[in-house]
């Protein structure tokens, strides 16, 4: 069924190919133009022949992998990263997206102990997908605490990206911490205007705090954002 | 007509961490979606359950809604047929769809069930894509179709609909009717997606959404439609599953309509044939971090008996299903998914039919889900389509546990609509699921230790409490409407746990103040 893409991650996927290399062979460059155009599929089969044609090429796995991850297909792109990171063991950006993986498809305990060891090595990968991913899981635990040092390291580390920040309001205000939550979810939209993230917690906050012109500035703002998807 | 006001089942020894398990059984109902490879979206959208006691004998019979061929949505054979079974209220079903003359025609998805005449007995109702039913039941084994004199049928073009359910919108106990309309979809329009190799279905997003409706019981057999006048018609919508339940305690019921890759609705009901929609405003139209998911099904009662209705709903893998803790004003709905262990649980999973009940008769309400991701995206996620029903143990601290493991619930199929009741008089809820291409699932409640059970029979928007011994208290209220597309028991059901009976009975009917029963 439908595949969903989302132009940030497909940003965030170009960008760590073009990281990976700049002589981008040609199967990777169609496969990038083909997951550009939302094609999924043609993108797919051209990264996994490439692959398949550079079987010992840990940068033909985890280009693959990155374009299963970035488009969610998580279950796929784990053993896919597991090849990078045999191929390559010091590839640490496989490694880290590969503990995504395993927290993304449930495999729970295994992702807590590949992302300590990740989140105690030296330099810290300061990755802020495995670090607000892993504050996620933790909140999902209900260790909130624990939650929040991770989302608040993301926010040291990555002071301009907004889901840190976002993620650190959310936790806040499961804490019970509203001001401080409504501070944090502002920031994640003073940075990403354009996103609806923190602008449905802004909505609850506001509410909460009497604020209710704020409250319905921001569900306004949501309901234009959502309008589009009823009239393609 | 027998009518059970009340029934008290004891249920084998008491327990309160009973296994919730069932035994399963394949029913004779073939759910077919007229599936060619031509992939046209309706493929994916049947079909719901429909519990109703049709024949009055006081035993929950099931009626199916089917498919039909494709692009012509005709029922071409009886394979396409919707199907009405009797239960010999031991949880043995017949067909009596010929002798019922409840066959349908046209590209059925949804029942509704309700006495929408007063007469005494119920009706059903059958939403779909090219037309709506309406199945009045004679009182005789047999029913009439009635759409057209009822007002039900579309004056222009006739919008896709995917669930129907009856309420009581102005509190005057008569069943008002809502139905959720989907896109709009032309055969000869239905854009093509996926690769040359491999076509999959195309994403809602590619496809105009359609508002959806509501008639007004008109108290004499008829309906109008208020869908303008009401303020239902001023919202463009992908509705699919819907669900009634007054979650602001004013006393009137109010909506929830779960839209395919587009916000949720929640209709508040304003009094006077007049709804506003606040989903955004109220916390319920998205998950917590503002995304739409791809809502399919949801449920709307009090999981945390605190007296205030609830929502779960069904998503897409990873979606998560949502679960929407009502607090009250001036918030009303929190995401508390992350916190009650859903997230993790449900994020591998696509989800169609479910809903809240007390498997094990403990007090707090459980959750069942009929799951199957898409056909196809299963090789994308790593995975087969077909899926695996679950089963969540409420454990009374706002969490969810999974017990489909040890639940029976028998091996992964293409499930969609799932309906709840007691079909065998035992006390206890079973669940029966329709499956695409599958004989249908009933799963028959076999929870050894579960608790007692007590039901009553009120009108559709009634508020029960009872009290235990123990000084505990819980809620449930009166609505059928639930899941995907799918109707259930019209009755309030309570597990009691270790008690035989309450020590109060508190009701709250539409338009009344709580009263004792």
């Amino acid at each position: 069924m439908p595949v969903r893409i989302a132009l940030a991650a497909l940003v965030c996927l170009l960008a760590a190919v073009a990281r990976q290399r700049t002589d981008m062979p040609a199967a990777v460059a169609t496969g990038m133009q083909f997951a550009r155009q939302g094609r999924y599929l043609d993108a797919e089969r051209t990264l996994k022949a490439y692959a398949s044609q550079n079987p010992n090429s840990p940068e033909a796995q985890a280009i693959l992998g990155q374009l299963y991850y970035h488009f969610g297909y998580y279950a796929n792109a784990l053993p896919v990263f597991q090849k990078a990171v045999a191929l390559a063991p010091g590839d640490r950006q496989s490694r880290i997206l590969g503990a995504v993986c395993l927290f993304k498809t449930g495999a729970e305990s295994q992702a807590e102990a590949e992302t300590k060891k990740l989140l105690a090595e030296q330099p810290p990968p300061n990755d802020v997908d495995l670090t607000l991913t892993y504050a996620q899981y933790l909140f999902e635990k209900r260790d909130l605490d624990a939650a929040l040092t991770q989302a608040r390291a993301a926010v040291a580390f990555a002071p301009q990206h907004p889901i840190g920040y976002f993620w650190l309001a959310r936790i806040l205000q499961a804490k019970g911490e509203s001001r401080q939550a409504t501070e944090a979810a502002e920031q994640s939209v003073k940075l990403a205007p354009q996103l609806p993230y923190a602008r449905n917690l802004l909505v609850r906050l506001y509410r909460i705090q009497g604020r209710l012109d704020d409250a319905r500035q921001q569900a306004q703002w949501l309901k234009d954002f959502e309008a589009q998807k009823a009239n393609p | 007509m027998i009518r059970r006001l009340f029934s008290v089942c004891m249920v084998f020894s008491v327990c309160c961490q009973a296994q919730i398990r069932f035994e399963e059984r394949a029913l004779p109902f073939v759910l077919k979606n007229g599936a060619t490879g031509h992939f046209y979206l309706p493929e994916l959208m049947p079909g719901g359950v429909g519990v109703i006691d049709y024949d009055g004998d006081g035993c929950m019979d099931v009626y199916f809604a089917n498919g039909a061929s494709l692009p012509g949505m005709r029922k071409t054979g009886p394979e396409y047929w919707n199907r009405l079974y009797r239960n010999d209220c031991h949880g043995n079903f017949a067909d009596v769809t010929e002798k019922a003359g409840v066959a349908g025609e046209g590209y059925s998805i949804a029942v509704a069930v309700a006495d929408y005449d007063h007469d005494g007995w119920p009706d059903i109702f059958v939403a779909g894509l090219d037309r709506n039913l309406l199945f009045h039941n004679l009182g005789n084994g047999t029913f009439e179709e009635r759409a057209m004199p009822a007002g039900l049928t579309a004056k222009e073009e006739k919008p896709w609909a995917i669930t129907a359910g009856f309420f009581d919108m102005d509190n005057d106990g008569w069943p008002d009717l809502f139905i959720s309309n989907y896109v709009k979809w032309n055969p000869n329009t239905e854009p093509t997606c996926g690769s040359a190799e491999q076509r999959f279905y195309c994403h809602p997003g590619l496809y105009q959404g359609q508002p959806s409706q509501l008639f007004r019981n008109n108290r004499d057999g008829t309906f109008t439609d208020i869908t303008d006048s009401s303020g239902i018609g001023a919202q463009i919508g992908k509705g699919m599953g819907v669900a009634f339940a007054d979650f602001n305690g004013d006393g009137l019921t109010d909506i929830f309509v779960a839209n395919d890759s587009m916000r949720n609705f929640l209709y508040e009901n304003l009094g006077n044939g007049k709804f506003r929609e606040e989903g955004l405003e109220y916390g319920a139209s998205l998950s917590d971090d503002g995304r739409a998911i791809a809502s399919m099904g949801v449920d709307f009662r009090d999981y945390d008996n605190d007296g205030k209705p609830d929502l779960v709903i069904t998503g897409m893998i990873n979606d998560s299903y949502l679960l929407f803790h009502n607090i009250g004003k001036p918030v009303y709905f929190e995401d508390r998914t992350a916190l009650s262990g859903l997230t993790a649980a449900t994020r591998n999973l696509t989800g169609w039919g479910v809903g809240f009940a007390d498997f094990d008769n403990d007090g707090w309400k459980d959750l069942f889900f009929a799951n199957a991701h898409f056909p196809q995206f299963g090789r994308l996620s790593g995975g087969a389509s077909p899926l695996k029903n679950s089963v969540f143990r409420n454990v009374g601290d706002g969490r969810f546990t999974d017990v489909s493991g040890q639940a029976g619930l028998g091996g992964p199929g293409y499930n969609r609509g799932a309906a709840f009741a007691d079909f065998d008089g035992d006390g206890l809820v079973d669940v029966i699921v329709s499956r695409i291409d599958e004989p249908a699932r009933f799963y028959r409640n076999v929870t050894r230790g579960a608790g007692h059970s007590i039901t009553y029979r009120e009108p559709l928007g009634t508020e029960m409490r009872i009290e235990l011994p123990d000084g505990s208290k819980l809620y449930n209220h009166a609505s059928t409407s639930v899941g995907y597309a799918s109707s259930s028991e019209p009755l309030i059901r309570f597990g009691l746990g270790k008690f035989t009976k309450p020590t109060g009975v508190m009701v709250k009917r539409p338009g009344q103040q709580w009263e004792k029963r």
